[in-house]
């Protein structure tokens, strides 16, 4: 069971690596996109 | 159990089981992942939007987004009875698998509601209450947690 | 197909791939320093500097397999007379160093071209980043070749104290080994499996819309909103990458002697192909709301969907098809 659990731990830590590099880069590129998107 | 013995014993999940075939399990395996790719790849993207990410898309036209996410979700439903059925003793008492079907249970209101919430024409600007935000995380949380207990109830 | 899969042509495959992180790498450095050299605006944000940046990302690319057929041809020689072990484990660990700089000069370049695509200039952040992780790469590689040279050079093995030297501009294939497969470390592979799904189901569901709006679908949303979402594509791909290679270098065996594997790098590289197609392809951005699409983007986008599908097919039965584990 306690396999399963780090299973989890670890991926949801990576999901929210991946989603604060994601959000990020978006909003760089909310800011910096001066042409119509 | 004994009728889950006996669903064993069947031919369709001998078959299932241990046919030297490629069309038997690996190919109901491999569609079941195809739905999963095909599920949680749109679920993914109806998400993030609706957290504020590519705010420049419009909302409303993502609906057909949901069509394509239903139909994977039958063709999971119908590759997921076969792959019980292949190994239904083990599956039926693995606290895995009841994890599994829980998460899924759960997220389908909330796909439901998301759905709702993904309407209009996308001539109005985009505005998102922070309830469908929570609805959007929480989805997207729960088909994380679906593909973890679906990927380690193949070392049980 | 399988009988393609030898240890003769394994090995010549490596030693062909390896001319593109060397030679190739060292075109594109060249090209992306004459554009930095260069007065000329054009050659900095029209032509040169996104055909460098494009190469670079081409590059990074094609070198995933010289990796990997590296580790086949391991297998293939490392038994034979007159090969020295000693030089291929070094040269294996500088070229692992020397593969991951290159995948991030690789990623930095396709930031550039992203940010390119978008408002018509590159960063100069970007560009700096990029060139410095391409001249270290440059440099990694230049050191992983010349121990590669060592393995079955008899000239070189004359001197067994220079052949095999491991440079401290390395790392370890085998501590990556160690780590997937040591003891009490049975969680790591289930994590990197449900890792890898979670990378592929976010490119695949990125790379779906963004072709599917190429393809007619989805007309209301212009297509360069859609090309916001890219660097999540590169995001998922990075997770996939990483993990995929974790599984590699940890139990090469598997897949070294499976033809399917090699399947899935060509189809791999495809999908890869059609990011960059989707970054850059002025078509495809000038794609507003209600835009027609042509005949060429279609046929395109079916491709990269089956592409896409052929790499989860292949992925998904590795165990089945060949001779994996």
């Amino acid at each position: 069971m306690s396999l399963g659990w780090t299973v989890v731990l670890v991926n949801f830590g990576i999901i929210i690596v991946v989603f604060v590099l994601g959000k990020l880069i978006d909003s760089a590129a909310e800011r910096y996109d001066s042409r119509k998107d | 159990m004994e009728y889950l013995t006996a669903l064993h014993d069947s031919a369709l999940s001998t078959w299932l089981r241990e046919a030297e075939t490629v069309w038997a399990f690996p190919t109901v395996l491999t569609v079941h992942t195809l739905g999963m790719m095909l599920l949680v790849g749109c679920a993914w993207v109806v998400d993030l939007r609706l957290l504020g990410v590519g705010r420049t898309i419009p909302i409303g036209p993502l609906r057909p987004l949901f069509r394509l996410m239903w139909f994977a979700f039958w063709i999971n439903l119908a590759t997921g009875v076969l792959l019980f059925i292949a190994d239904p003793e083990r599956k039926a008492t693995s606290p895995l698998f009841g994890a599994k079907m829980l998460l899924i249970i759960i997220n389908l209101p909330i796909l439901k509601r998301l759905e709702r919430a993904v309407s209009g024409d996308g001539a109005e600007p985009a505005v998102v209450s922070g309830g469908t935000k929570q609805l959007a995380a929480a989805s997207a949380m729960l088909w994380a947690g679906t593909i973890f207990a679906g990927r380690l109830l193949g070392y049980m | 197909m399988s009988s393609l899969i030898t240890p003769g042509n394994l090995s010549h495959l490596h030693l062909l791939l390896n001319h593109f992180p060397t030679v190739g790498l060292t075109v594109a450095f060249a090209l992306l320093v004459i554009s930095i050299l260069s007065d000329s605006e054009a050659m900095k944000n029209d032509t040169m500097r996104p055909t460098a940046l494009g190469v670079l990302f081409a590059i990074a690319v094609i070198t995933l397999p010289v990796f990997t057929t590296g580790l086949a041809a391991e297998g293939a020689i490392e038994k034979l007379p007159g090969v020295s072990k000693p030089a291929i484990d070094a040269h294996e660990n500088s070229a692992l160093l020397a593969f991951i700089v290159l995948e991030l000069a690789g990623a930095a370049a396709w930031f550039g071209l992203w940010r390119w695509r978008r408002t018509r200039r590159i960063p100069p952040g970007i560009t700096i980043l990029t060139f410095l992780l391409s001249a270290v790469s440059l440099g990694l590689m230049t050191i992983a070749a010349s121990i590669g040279g060592g393995i079955r050079h008899p000239e070189i093995l004359a001197d067994p104290a220079a052949a095999g030297a491991q440079s401290m501009f390395s790392f370890s294939a085998s501590a990556v080994a160690f780590f997937v497969n040591g003891r009490g470390h049975q969680w790591v592979w289930p994590t990197l499996e449900s890792a890898h799904f979670v990378g592929m189901t976010l490119w695949f569901g990125v790379l779906l819309l963004a072709n599917l709006r190429l393809m007619g679908w989805f007309t209301a949303i212009p297509y360069p909103a859609l090309h916001r979402l890219l660097p999540w594509a590169l995001l998922g791909f990075g997770v996939n990458e990483v993990s995929g290679m974790m599984f590699y270098i940890a139990t090469p065996k598997g897949y070294t002697t499976n033809v399917v594997f090699y399947w899935k790098l060509i189809f791999l590289m495809l999908a890869a192909s059609d990011l960059l197609y989707l970054t850059v392809w002025p078509q495809a951005w000038k794609t507003e709301a209600g835009t027609p699409t042509h005949v060429r983007e279609r046929v395109i986008g079916a491709a990269a969907l089956a592409s896409f599908v052929a790499v989860m097919y292949c992925g998904r039965m590795l165990p089945f098809l060949g001779n994996s584990f």
